[in-house]
């Protein structure tokens, strides 16, 4: 009966979730505090007094997650990964301030304890319902069997020893109905902090957060082993070194299948036994095997993305060279050749030979001004020694269409962005000039939250097809390595909108 | 477990178990709500009697004065549900009217009594209730209420002495003239004392909710007097003309 019941599992599952909600009744009620806190905190912080306040609801905000973090993991088995450290702060108290202020793993905390008190009070309410039945049944029932003197009657019968019986038959009846409240619950509070406690990405692979849980340390972490090419990586790809004997750290070796699959970094002073820490790491090695992979791919898109980084970075430079190599070189030798035509011209004035030199100069003239322009399209001079707002200007004159440019950049940015944004603005002002029979176009470059945003637009026919010519397809990938993004909006008959949006890396900022 | 078609074992447990205890619970509601009924008796005491006492627990009151007229109205309105109504005794002791009622204490609660009384001017009133709300209005005479949880509202009061005190429940009173001696005392609930302009004796005080006098001057020598007290409820004496 009991097995096919499976009541001990019922009751348990319905324990946790009393459990847990009588937990959460003071982390709701401090929650609330906290947040109001911090809310004061903050306001006060405007005006430079607030710091204290601020630091002391946020360490509170953070402590009660940890703690509903547990409950959540004791309970109810969601694996939820350790809550994120403080940031640490330092400068000024204003700016200290506005980084507590400006943690975003803060606020997700905030938002999760200010609706704590609706979500922890509805199921409260509903799961006290049966409680309070069950109680009623039970305190009428001994009242009408031991006769005590209390309630008179029930509906209309004198609560006597005949109805106390009958209210004893309905007390397993209302216990059933406890049970299966508080397991409902149970799925229901699964499910809510499913989707409010565990991060949607999480950071730390979940295999990682099963082993600081049985193994006690919180600061375990997991190196993966890449063969091919004999590193270990932590599960964002990054390299990883092992601690070094001595430092306080050791690590445990992860084998399957008899190769080296990662290795377990933990504290030398662990509170449990090496065996143990072997036996998890066997008990693991499959899920860790999997992480692996992931670990493995994600080092590899790493390197692409890095090495693509690094093939423009090498082609801009030939360019260069080849531009400066063009100018040293070749178009010197033609100048002074000019010169030298010039001089011999004016020896021989009234000579047969004359318009046969006057020709010459005049072809050389030529030669030398497209030579100008190819080493131009190499990669401009101009951007290289003035930057992007003159070598903008110098494209937009070339342009035989009227072009308005405003460039809002002050300073220079790193050469690879300046010179991503400069082809982009010189393949669209050639295709203005070769295919949108546009009366006008515009240039306008600025920047926007610390990306740099490129807008070309022409009064053109439009209707440009991205993947007919090759000219576009390069810029999109020549703004993808570089990390950004290019939109081409060309409706037929209503002219075309380019827009390219290039992040500034963090370090390069100001 | 089973397969998907056929109900779990538990989920048969469950639902027989709802349906005896809520189902239960629900059918005692409805049965209580079509059983009720309710029940009006009014009688009248002859002679002015020398005092009415009353004893309700949890029914509600309401004196009106009677003016100048010699018989003592008293109407009761019961409500109960399955025939069990209120306990009540009415006697006659040394010329004063005792009136006494309770209800069973049943499940689901379905008992009520509230009484109306009309009593002349100058008969002495003594309320006890434990639950139940007081009020008067336009009443000439003296007063004692102690209540519970129950509220104390007296409107257009005119007497020698009013002395009202309650736990839980608030006070209000408005005197029509000076009252010799207002005694107004609430533990957690708040008193409001509204009497006409003058001077008093005055002592209105609350442990922890705040206190107000206004529009009353306050004078050790003053012939008439108020106490108004709470613990934790607010006090206000006020003035008016």
């Amino acid at each position: 009966m009991t097995t096919a019941l499976q009541l001990d599992l019922r009751a348990q599952r319905a324990w946790h979730a009393l459990a847990y909600l009588a937990i959460n009744v003071p982390i709701t009620i401090l929650g609330v505090i906290a947040v109001i806190a911090l809310a004061l905190g903050a306001a006060l912080s405007m005006i430079g007094i607030g710091l204290p306040l601020l630091l002391g609801a946020a360490s509170l905000c953070r402590w009660l997650v940890r703690l509903d973090r547990r409950a959540a993991n004791r309970f109810l088995d969601l694996h939820v990964p350790p809550v994120p450290a403080a940031v640490p702060t330092t400068g000024t108290l204003r700016q200290r301030s506005h980084d507590v202020l400006a943690d975003r793993a803060l606020w997700r905390m905030v938002a999760l304890l200010a609706t704590k008190p609706l979500i922890i009070g509805v199921l409260l309410v509903v799961g006290i319902v049966p409680v309070i039945l069950l109680a009623v049944i039970l305190v009428l029932a001994v009242q009408g069997v031991a006769g005590v003197d209390g309630v008179d009657s029930l509906g209309p019968w004198q609560l006597g020893v005949g109805i106390g019986l009958v209210l004893c038959v309905l007390v397993p009846a209302g216990g059933v109905l406890v049970i299966a409240t508080f397991e409902a619950l149970h799925s229901v509070l699964c499910t809510i902090g499913r989707a409010r406690l565990v991060p949607r990405a999480s950071a730390s692979g979940p295999v990682r957060e099963l082993l600081a849980e049985s193994l006690g340390d919180s600061t375990v972490s997991i190196a993966y082993w890449l063969p091919d090419r004999g590193v270990f990586v932590d599960e964002s790809g990054a390299r990883v070194t092992l601690p070094e004997p001595g430092s306080g750290r050791t690590w445990t070796a992860v084998e399957r299948d008899g190769r080296r699959v990662a290795a377990i970094v933990h504290d030398v002073a662990l509170d449990t036994s090496m065996e143990l820490v072997q036996a998890a790491a066997a008990a693991s090695s499959l899920a860790i095997d999997n992480e692996r992979l992931k670990a493995d791919l994600r080092a590899r898109v790493a390197e692409l993305r890095v090495s693509r980084q690094r093939i423009v970075e090498a082609a801009d430079d030939a360019r260069r060279r080849i531009e400066r190599d063009l100018h040293d070189g070749a178009q010197q030798q033609l100048l002074a050749l000019a010169l030298e035509l010039r001089v011999l011209r004016s020896r021989i004035n009234g000579h047969e030979a004359a318009p046969l030199v006057d020709g010459l100069a005049e072809r050389l003239e030529v030669a030398l001004g497209e030579l100008r322009e190819l080493a131009r399209g190499i990669h401009p001079a101009l951007l290289t020694q003035s930057g992007l707002g003159p070598a903008v200007g110098a494209l937009a004159e070339r342009t035989p269409v009227p072009v308005q440019t405003a460039v809002a950049i002050e300073g220079r940015l790193p050469a690879p962005i300046e010179s991503a944004a400069y082809f982009v603005v010189a393949e669209a002002l050639t295709n203005v000039a070769r295919y949108a029979h546009a009366s006008q176009a515009s240039v306008a470059i600025g920047r926007d939250n610390g990306d740099v945003v490129v807008v070309v637009s022409d009064d053109g026919v439009g209707g440009v097809d991205v993947a007919a010519g090759s000219g576009l397809r390069g810029l999109q990938d020549r703004v993808a390595a570089v990390d950004g993004t290019l939109q081409i909006d060309s409706p037929n008959g209503a002219g075309t909108t380019l827009r390219a949006r290039i992040p500034i890396p963090a370090e390069a900022r100001r | 477990m089973q397969g998907g078609s056929r109900l779990s074992a538990w989920s048969i447990l469950v639902a027989v178990s709802a349906l005896l205890v809520v189902g239960g619970a629900v059918a005692l509601l409805i049965a209580s709500l079509a059983s009720s009924h309710e029940r009006k008796v009014s009688f009248a005491v002859r002679g002015s009697p020398s005092g009415v006492a009353l004893d309700l627990g949890d029914g509600d009151v309401v004196i009106a004065g009677g003016g100048q007229r010699t018989r003592l109205d008293v109407e009761r309105t019961d409500q109960y549900a399955f025939g069990h109504d209120a306990e009540v005794s009415r006697r006659v002791v040394g010329g004063e009217l005792r009136i006494y009622s309770r209800c069973p204490s049943t499940i689901p609660h379905g008992c009520s009594v509230r009484y109306r009384l009309v009593v002349p001017d100058n008969v002495p009133v003594t309320i006890r209730t434990s639950g139940g709300n007081v009020s008067f209005s336009d009443y000439r005479g003296s007063a004692r209420i102690t209540t519970r949880s129950g509220d104390i509202d007296i409107a257009s009061f005119c007497g020698f002495s009013l002395e009202a005190r309650a736990e839980s429940g608030t006070i209000t009173t408005m005197a029509a003239c000076a009252p010799q001696q207002l005694t107004l005392r609430s533990t957690s609930g708040s008193v409001h004392a509204t009497v006409p302009t003058g001077r008093y004796r005055i002592e209105a005080e609350s442990a922890s909710g705040s206190h107000r006098v206004v529009g009353v001057a306050s004078a050790a020598d003053a012939p008439f007097s108020i106490q108004a007290l709470s613990s934790s409820g607010d006090v206000t004496v006020e003035g008016q003309r």
